[in-house]
């Protein structure tokens, strides 16, 4: 097989790949200023449905939710996270502890959100936004975790030890040295796990109780009950939301390997 | 160079310990704890049993999970064949293509997937636009049965973990030395002969790295193959949902996900294994 | 490490438990003095928020609202709590007599209350609650076939449950409920004379005739009738009338139909629990559940039908229809009832699917 050939080949699965990835895209796009619902044909433009979801209370309550939920799990998973590289950075035995954090990997999320759930209900937790704030930690500490500590570990030695020579604390050196070199990658892992959190489904589907509505459920229950393009619009305003969060990820200068 | 006795570094390093074993494996534990416990009536302690594990012994229950085995090695299959040429496109791609190719793969990652699942309704139901545009195009008379079918099922399970493999496969992409390509092809090793000896057994650990991303999620699935395929058909998430929600089947519910989870894992590692010995057929596994 | 270390990293651990723990626990913890506040304990979608508003404002009188997702769950609750907690429930029928045999819940005093008068007869001293010791029946919906007139030409006189068990040679597919003993049910009202408990053959019968159905079925689903009408995916679907009315107000060219074998009813109760406490209130909120505005408002949103008479005046023609044909025929409607072990039923549910 030429080069040619094959540069040719890559070529065209590569563009259909991203057609696959982008045509539903487009057509909700495309559909959600349709003036009639689904299954009419274009009839005509329209802004109405991006009206009603701009009034629709139920609606927003659920953004607000899965947006506290969200930023209370990047912080706290963040802040543990680089905690436990501070502890580790003042001589604590962090590495064989590290095993644990692979969990995440292993176990499907269906099976964690289950085991989490007969948990809180065998010790009586009642289940709300604390729970979900709860279980959504655990998944960021799945990924900032292994990543920042893998981070960290690579970082120059001989950095800290100048400037512990150089006579600064061991505290003094982790706050002026080692975390501006980690910053990037806790940044762009806090993102992570951020979209993460906001969009995930499983964990609040059984760990939400039924009294807390966040967005991906709000959107479930919409899905099962009635065809309207205000969903459309919401994927408008979701889709922009995310490219913005993609840009601002690649925004971060320093290439970070995820993986 | 530690302070000897200061306990300030333990004590804020110590709650993501507490946490992740707190609430990632205590419930684990317990969950394979009461597939063991039988309840009465009531809900007091009776004792220990296998019965609720040998409930599910059954070819019925051991059908979903070989359905649910063989959806996720397959959406991991697919994934990996298209998701490789796509990660190596990407890596060895011009500079200013990549970041925005890159940014056009992860836009959709990062958005909810139950709109990605709406998306797909717009196109796959009866009246959708797939339908109407064979239609008008007159290459079929009646709409196609594509919507609330295990290819629609498979479609959606493809869109949605395809980002799931090819990251990974890029980052080790990305760290391949393109000059042992060039190298091996000089030394006129045929193309398809360079990537099997050279290409493919210095990327494993990304290839294993996005098989496990993309075969262990799919597994637990429940609601893709509820959505789109009009739940016709039971998996192993189906069935966990079911019995975990339901009332007084706790315990059946978790004797059935330790079940299943074991199984998940078991072949798991023998994926792992069957990947290493593929790719790296007669040396040492990487 | 020193068995000083040892010490002071348990007690730091030991902190760090507490303080999550205590943060779990919050929401149990009432701080709040005493307000004029009711906790409703009810589902997700049968009471309308301008309805709760309007309450509120009139009376000054908060709502506090809990949802639960099924009648399993309000009974297990309820049964943990021992009926503390709540002020007002709103179980399904079968749910009121599991909860009254718990006696979880207290005698209502009817004496209280303004409408009884004006509630249907035919709703009232029902067998899951004699006398109607324990429940008000609020409002309630019918189970059946909801067709899309459009693409399903129906036949003159009535249909029959053949058309969603048995159709024959037919080019297109149903849509089906979701819930295995719901499905055993309607299977069993179709099969045999009467809806009782059933034997093993009879059992194996359903079983044979539910995975017979799986070839017409475009999909399984509880919540989306309209939907699969609506977009004219399936011209027929079993599906409960509130969704199909629902469903009405936007696509007028869809029907709900009862099939001649008869079906299914199910009635949404007032209860209160044993241990609530603040009754007076409570009361206030039942009077107002009940006035002829709030029905209005349920039929129109959620697609319920009334249980009270000035309640069913607002209620377009084919809702009345079916209120007669309820009043007329009423022993064709049954309630949903365990007639076979959940177990088995559960199993068979898993088979079908696979």
């Amino acid at each position: 097989m030429s080069n040619r050939l094959s540069r040719v080949s890559s070529l065209v699965i590569v563009s259909l790949t991203y057609l696959f990835l982008y045509v539903p895209i487009v057509v909700l796009l495309v559909f959600s200023f349709n003036k009639e619902r689904f299954p009419a044909p274009w009839t005509g433009f329209t802004f109405k449905w991006y009206n009603e979801l701009f009034h629709s209370l139920y609606l927003w309550k659920a953004f607000a939710n899965s947006l506290i939920v969200a930023f209370f799990a990047t912080l706290i998973s963040s802040a543990a996270g680089l905690c436990l590289v501070f502890y580790a950075a003042q001589g604590g035995r962090v590495g064989r502890y590290m095993a644990l954090f692979y969990g995440n990997l292993i176990i499907p999320e269906t099976v964690l959100a289950v085991s989490l759930l007969s948990f809180f209900s065998s010790i009586k937790i009642p289940l709300g936004l604390t729970t979900l704030v709860l279980a959504h930690t655990v998944l960021g500490l799945g990924l900032v975790v292994p990543i920042l500590y893998a981070r960290y570990l690579e970082l120059d030695k001989k950095l800290t030890e100048a400037s512990l020579v150089l006579g600064a604390t061991p505290t003094q050196t982790f706050f002026k040295v080692t975390f501006p070199l980690l910053r990037p990658a806790l940044i762009s892992t806090a993102l992570l796990v951020f979209i993460i959190s906001f969009d995930d489904f499983i964990l609040s589907y059984f760990t939400a109780g039924s009294s807390a509505q966040t967005l991906s459920l709000y959107i479930l229950s919409m899905l099962r009950s009635g065809v309207s393009p205000v969903v459309n619009a919401l994927s408008a305003l979701l889709l922009f939301l995310s490219s913005f969060f993609v840009l601002l990820f690649f925004s971060l200068k320093t290439r970070v390997r995820i993986f | 160079m530690k302070s000897s006795s200061s306990q300030i570094p333990f004590a804020t390093g110590a709650p993501a310990l507490i946490w992740q074993i707190l609430f990632f494996y205590l419930p684990l534990a317990l969950i394979a704890l009461s597939s063991f416990i039988q309840l009465s009536e009531t809900g007091e302690f009776e004792g220990l049993t296998l019965s609720h594990l040998t409930n599910f012994l059954t070819p019925t229950y051991m059908k979903v999970i070989g359905s649910s085995l063989l959806l996720a090695f397959s959406n991991a299959c697919l994934c990996f064949m298209i998701g490789y040429p796509l990660a190596y496109f990407l890596a060895f791609s011009n500079k200013k293509y990549k970041n925005l190719l890159l940014f056009l793969l992860i836009v959709p990652f990062w958005t909810n997937f139950l709109l990605h699942i709406y998306a797909w309704f717009y196109l796959l139901e009866h009246k959708g636009l797939i339908n109407q545009l064979l239609m008008s195009l007159g290459i079929i008379d009646t709409p196609a049965h594509l919507i609330n079918s295990r290819f629609a099922i498979m479609i959606m399970m493809v869109y949605y973990y395809l980002p799931f493999m090819v990251l990974p496969l890029y980052s080790s992409l990305e760290k391949f030395n393109y000059s042992l390509i060039e190298a091996s092809l000089d030394l006129g090793a045929s193309w398809s002969n360079t990537v099997r000896r050279v290409l493919l057994p210095l990327t494993s650990p990304g290839i294993r790295a996005g098989f496990f991303l993309v075969y262990i999620p799919s597994f637990g699935e429940f609601a893709i193959p509820e959505l789109m395929g009009g739940d016709k058909f039971m998996f192993v998430g189906s069935v966990v949902a079911q019995y975990i929600l339901g009332e007084g089947t706790g315990s059946l519910g978790s004797a059935f996900t330790l079940l299943s989870c074991a199984i998940l894992l078991v072949s798991a590692i023998l994926l792992f294994l069957a990947i290493g010995w593929i790719l790296n057929p007669r040396r040492h596994r990487v | 490490m020193n068995t000083r270390t040892v010490g002071k990293r348990a007690t730091i651990v030991f902190i760090w438990l507490v303080l999550i723990f205590s943060a779990l626990y919050l929401p149990l913890m009432e701080f709040t003095k005493e307000e004029r506040v009711i906790n409703v304990f009810t589902w997700g979608d049968i009471l309308d928020s301008r309805v709760v508003a309007a309450f509120e404002r009139q009376t000054g009188i908060k709502v506090r609202m809990s949802y639960y997702a099924s009648n399993e769950e309000l009974v297990v609750k309820l049964r943990a709590t021992g009926g503390e907690g709540y002020d007002l429930i709103m179980p399904s029928d079968f749910a009121v007599y599991l909860l009254s045999q718990d006696k979880l819940l207290s005698p209502i005093d009817q004496s209280k209350l303004d409408f009884w008068h004006d509630l249907h007869p035919k709703l009232l001293n029902l067998a899951f609650d004699p006398g109607n010791r324990y429940s008000i029946p609020l409002e309630w919906e019918v189970f059946g076939l909801g067709i899309n007139s459009m693409m399903y030409k129906q036949p003159a006189g009535s249909i029959s449950w053949k058309a969603v068990f048995d159709p024959g040679p037919i080019d297109f597919k149903i849509m089906m409920l979701n819930e295995p003993m719901q499905a055993v049910l309607f299977a069993a009202l179709y099969l045999f004379p009467k809806v009782e408990p059933l034997s093993k053959e009879q059992f194996a019968a359903v079983y044979d005739l539910l995975i017979r159905q799986k070839q017409w079925v475009e999909a399984y689903a509880d919540f989306r009738a309209d939907y699969f009408l609506a977009t004219e995916s399936c011209p027929i679907a079993v599906a409960s009338s509130s969704y199909i009315w629902r469903a009405r107000r936007l696509f007028p060219f869809i029907d709900f139909v009862v099939p001649s074998e008869g079906t299914f009813i199910s009635i949404e109760n007032v209860c209160i629990p044993s241990k609530s406490t603040h009754q007076e209130w409570t009361y206030a909120f039942i009077n107002f559940l009940f006035r002829p505005e709030s029905g209005a408002i349920h039929f129109e949103n959620l697609g319920f039908f009334p249980s009270t008479y000035s309640g069913q005046q607002a209620m377009d023609a084919g809702a009345k229809e079916l209120l007669r044909t309820f009043e007329e025929h009423s022993e064709s409607f049954h309630f949903f009832e365990k007639i076979y072990s959940p177990k088995e039923v559960r199993d068979m549910w898993v088979e079908v699917k696979s």
